[in-house]
């Protein structure tokens, strides 16, 4: 803090002379935002009983059209409901949205609502995200949230985050693939052995350019779950708990099916990122499984004329690994907002209120309190449904464990793609790979401690 | 030999063509692809649509709440006109400096101009970003149009080089004539140096237009955005991107560049009349 | 007196640039040395580490030998290729065609794509297996391999995108060629010159400033070239690391890894040498950079 405050001192004193005629220099259209809390802030106290002044709110999200659509009319929603107060959107496409962030944050300048993914624990220990505590219970009524998506929200006993839209893990399949290759779709239950004659029933039925199966061995969900099914675990409290022999049957596992070819060589895998959803073979209907987040499916079924559908992972010798469904986003706040109490409504707006609920409706995975899910369930679209479903199915049969993910995630990720790459190319024999793996992987546990 | 000579312009042309059709092929597929219903423009890889529709340009422009695609256009065309401004005059002046006016320690100030360019722009974002935090401009465009008008590396080193290959003699018999400092700068090496400004008027312009991190960074305001970043909000790689919008409103935003481009020619065609140099 | 007003009239020009300099440019550069002896993950403050930033660089990240090798196979390849090209095609358009506009337009086309979203999709239209390129070879019986997802020849794909979008170096080579009076072709003419003789004696001297600027602009620019990259691998610099630039590794590094300290140190280091190849530049220019003011 200390640091970056001196420096930027030494710039003010040189450039004041340029502050003078650059305030009013350029012509742009529409004068000074509502946003900049520096500004706003000298002049309405936080928890001002004064409705004189209005509260001002920055919130970011990222998404696409139909998503600030429904944002925003939410927001209206609650600006009528609630005059006095008023909330800027910040939003934009999902590129650069972190990096503007981590930005925006470096500098002090953090909206006061803000959008999180998966990566909530890398800010919240940081000091970053204001501490919800105090208001869960009061302000912010969490009772019909599923006990899991709050503790997914806390880091070291505080609450940092209110679920927005709850998913899970899931393998996405194409049934019009399956049924053209006469053969039944999965179910949930089914294990590892049916997984591979699946794949390589499909590839060797529908020929050549299809397969069964994406490469998941790159998968960082997927390598958690089948840990789950052999009785081991990726990552809980500051250590891993598999080892060397556990990475190299799994990379054998892929290794084998990729070289019967009922899953795609790695040309194919890295040209085709199963993450990119224009980019995806499920949608061109020549992969029939890949793995992701529940709640993307309306994003490929959107792409696509085929019908998709949502499995659970299989099973292995120690039964499922499946961990209950998880949040897809948080609303956080900044620790540096000036109006918490304020912000605090807002996300209970957000997630309680039934008409914000119907506005909002799945756009960021299943809404997380019961009730509104009820209220939804009759008039949702068929790919919804689809969504709903699945989660249901996964509240009931996934094993009873809180999740928790490896720290400095977009780290280990990328590891985890750079080794699968490695082997699928033959670049390096599997167990090398692996050594390096591992070795690097203990280098992240080891940061991560810092 | 007279054959040959026949041939030539043909067979130039026919290169010229072939290669030229090779370097469209990729913007033909975009500008197809805008018009096929989203659920075929990733599954039919033919040029030709099999469906035709106009949603995508309809969805691309109207499509978001509170501001339509066009106010995008409106912004980076103003911020444009501004940086191409503000970058031809300033960079101009400071390469006259440099290649015309011998002044102490001039080497000095254009290795390390040369050095700043040298520098990978990302570790300089975020102390960048504080200063004009504390200063109050961020969410404006001030932080994308006042450094213009301090002159870029690139530029001056282009025009550096330009007026360099200018002759000396001009200079003298300018200032014999009793030209001042100004007066040679303004009347004599800029008119020279046009395709050299031309030049970088016509790149600020497309690198202005295209950039996509800079403006991201510092405006917040929906209202203030400009193209780059208009194009984005249509794309959520986690979630349900609209990429038939993208290509339309790309399809769209290619066409002021190639404008600016097509009249900018003329400064390229025009040869330089070097009257003096005889005289 | 005179000699004075000379010194003011060079600053007085120079005053926009210095002003810029100063104010927004040398504190921002002066920060990110400091930062590259720090650990700064850019949400909490930043913290001394002294050189630990620079040796972990130079003794323990695997990632940045293969970022190293592929950013010079990359700048050293495309480079020249790239100069090559545009020049060649810069001279023939020069050449007085009818329809000039209309070809300049068309090949600067793929330049104004540029960072643009669409280049991603686009060119793996091209380049992917199935792509049209590989339909092209196929006509001449050669199976080309998958350009972008292959390890060993993802880079070429890069390469290929660089050269592609070679419109603006030919741009500026054809407003330097605009720039050389027509007067000195037309008395040589009258002296008996043939083509080859006009265009060694004449055009090529001519254009060495031009020749120089481009040379030395286009290889910095391509050390640090990051959007082509990122958009081609998706961001992830595979497979395997094979179109890791250096300056993707950096981003990666300073914004989606949170490692701004050792990023700031990467750019220093990428600084250092670019700075190198630049001054060998400067320094061997005078032997064969002509320039018509008698400097060298």
């Amino acid at each position: 803090m200390l640091n970056r405050k001196s420096v930027s001192f030494l710039m003010l004193s040189s450039i004041l002379a340029l502050a003078a005629c650059g305030g009013n220099g350029n012509n742009d259209n529409q004068g000074s935002s509502s946003a900049s809390p520096t500004s706003s802030a000298s002049s309405s106290p936080s928890a001002s009983q004064k409705p004189a002044k209005d509260v001002e709110l920055r919130m970011a999200w990222w998404g696409s059209e139909e998503r600030h659509e429904k944002t925003l009319k939410a927001i209206e929603l609650f600006e009528q409901q609630n005059p006095g107060i008023k909330i800027t959107g910040e939003y934009s496409g999902f590129d650069g949205y972190f990096d503007k962030l981590n930005t925006q944050i470096a500098a002090g300048n953090a909206p006061d609502l803000i959008q999180m993914g998966g990566n909530i624990k890398e800010y919240s220990g940081k000091n970053s995200l204001l501490d919800l505590t105090p208001y869960v219970g009061q302000a912010i009524k969490l009772d019909d949230f599923t006990p899991s998506l709050v503790r997914e929200a806390t880091d070291n006993e505080k609450v940092y985050g209110v679920t927005l839209g709850v998913s899970s893990s899931a393998l996405l399949y194409n049934a019009s693939m399956f049924n053209k290759a006469g053969i039944a779709i999965p179910a949930d239950g089914w294990t590892y052995d049916d997984f591979k004659s699946v794949t390589k029933q499909i590839s060797d039925k529908l020929g050549k350019g299809y397969y069964g199966s994406y490469d998941l061995s790159s998968d960082s969900a997927t390598l958690a779950s089948y840990l789950g099914s052999v009785g081991k675990e990726l990552y809980r409290d500051g250590a891993i708990h598999f080892d060397k022999k556990d990475m190299v049957d799994w990379f054998t596992m892929w290794d084998e099916l990729r070289k019967s070819g009922a899953i795609v060589p790695a040309e194919v895998q890295v040209a085709n990122p199963p993450t990119a959803v224009d980019k995806s073979l499920l949608v061109q209907g020549k992969v029939a499984i890949q793995s992701g987040s529940a709640s993307q499916i309306s994003g490929f079924q959107a792409l696509t004329q085929d019908q998709l559908g949502l499995v659970t992972y299989p099973n292995g010798p120690a039964g499922s690994g499946m961990v209950p469904p998880i949040s897809g986003q948080f609303i956080t706040a900044y620790s540096g907002t000036k109006h918490p109490d304020e912000v605090a409504k807002f996300m209970d707006f957000l997630v309680n209120d039934p008409e914000a609920g119907a506005i909002l409706g799945s756009t960021r995975g299943v809404p997380p309190s019961s009730k509104i899910r009820d209220a939804l369930s009759a008039e949702i679209t068929p790919v919804d449904k689809v969504l709903y479903d699945y989660i249901s199915l996964v509240s009931e049969v996934a094993p009873d464990v809180t999740y928790q993910q490896f720290p400095v995630d977009s780290e280990f990720i990328k590891l985890l793609q750079v080794t699968s790459e490695k082997i699928s190319f033959g670049a390096a024999s599997i167990d090398s790979a692996v050594d390096e793996f591992m070795s690097e992987v203990n280098k992240l546990l080891e940061k991560a401690k810092q | 030999m007279t054959l040959m000579r026949k041939i030539k312009p043909y067979a130039l042309h026919l290169i010229i063509m072939g290669v030229g059709i090779l370097m469209l092929y990729p913007v033909l597929w975009m500008i197809s692809s805008s018009f096929k219903p989203t659920n075929q423009i990733f599954t039919q890889s033919g040029l030709w649509p099999s469906s035709f529709t106009f949603e995508h340009y309809h969805d691309g422009w109207f499509g978001l709440r509170n501001v339509e695609f066009g106010r995008f256009f409106l912004n980076s065309f103003l911020l444009c006109l501004v940086a191409v401004l503000g970058t031809v005059v300033s960079s101009s002046m400071a390469a006259f400096a440099f290649a015309r006016i011998e002044f102490p320690l001039r080497k000095l100030w254009f290795a390390l101009m040369l050095g700043t360019f040298m520098l990978p722009g990302h570790v300089t974002l975020i102390p960048q970003y504080t200063i004009f935090h504390e200063i109050g401009w961020v969410d404006t465009f001030l932080p994308l149009t006042v450094p213009k008008f301090f002159a870029d590396a690139f530029y001056v080193f282009l025009m550096v080089q330009f007026i360099r290959g200018i002759p000396k003699e001009l200079d003298e018999s300018a200032s014999i004539d009793g030209c001042g400092w100004f007066t040679l700068y303004f009347k004599i090496i800029l008119p020279l140096a046009t395709p050299a400004l031309m030049t970088a008027a016509i790149f600020t312009f497309m690198a202005t237009w295209d950039d996509f991190f800079g403006q991201l960074i510092y405006l917040s305001d929906i209202k203030k955005f400009t193209v780059p970043l208009g194009l984005r909000l249509f794309l959520d790689s986690t979630g349900n991107s609209n990429w038939g919008a993208v290509f339309a409103m790309s399809v769209l935003s290619v066409v002021p560049s190639l404008i600016v481009y097509f009249m900018g020619q003329k400064y390229f065609t025009e040869g330089i009349a070097t009257t003096g140099l005889k005289g | 007196m005179q000699k004075y007003k000379t010194y003011l009239a060079g600053y007085a020009f120079l005053l926009p640039w210095l002003i810029g300099f100063l104010a927004l440019t040398l504190g921002p550069i002066i920060a990110s040395m400091y930062l590259s002896f720090t650990q700064y993950d850019l949400l909490t403050a930043p913290k001394w580490v002294g050189l630990d930033n620079y040796k972990t660089m130079f003794n323990d990240d695997f990632r940045l030998e293969d970022s190293v090798k592929v950013t010079f196979k990359y700048v050293l390849l495309s480079v020249p290729l790239k100069l090559a090209f545009a020049l060649l095609l810069a001279i023939m358009l020069n050449q007085g065609l009818r329809m000039l506009h209309f070809y300049r337009t068309i090949y600067y086309i793929p330049s104004l794509l540029g960072g643009s979203v669409a280049i991603s999709v686009l060119w793996k239209q091209v380049f992917d297996q199935e792509g049209i390129f590989n339909r092209m070879l196929a006509i001449f019986g050669i199976e080309g391999p998958a350009w972008i997802s292959n390890p060993h020849y993802s880079i070429y794909s890069l390469i290929g995108l660089s050269i592609w979008q070679f419109g603006s170096v030919m741009i500026i080579f054809l407003a330097g060629l605009k720039q050389i009076p027509q007067e000195l072709y037309e008395a040589a003419t009258v002296d008996g010159a043939g083509i080859m003789r006009k265009f060694a004696r004449i055009t090529m001297p001519l254009l060495t400033p031009v020749i120089f600027f481009n040379l030395t602009i286009t290889l910095i620019q391509s050390f640090q070239t990051f959007t082509k990259a990122f958009v081609i691998s998706g961001g992830t610099g595979g497979p395997i690391n094979s179109t890791l630039l250096y300056s993707l590794y950096l981003y990666m590094k300073g914004f989606t890894f949170m490692e701004m300290g050792y990023a700031s140190a990467m750019a220093w280091l990428l600084l250092a040498i670019i700075a190198v190849f630049t001054g060998v530049l400067f320094l061997t220019s005078r032997f064969w950079v002509f320039y018509s003011d008698g400097g060298k």
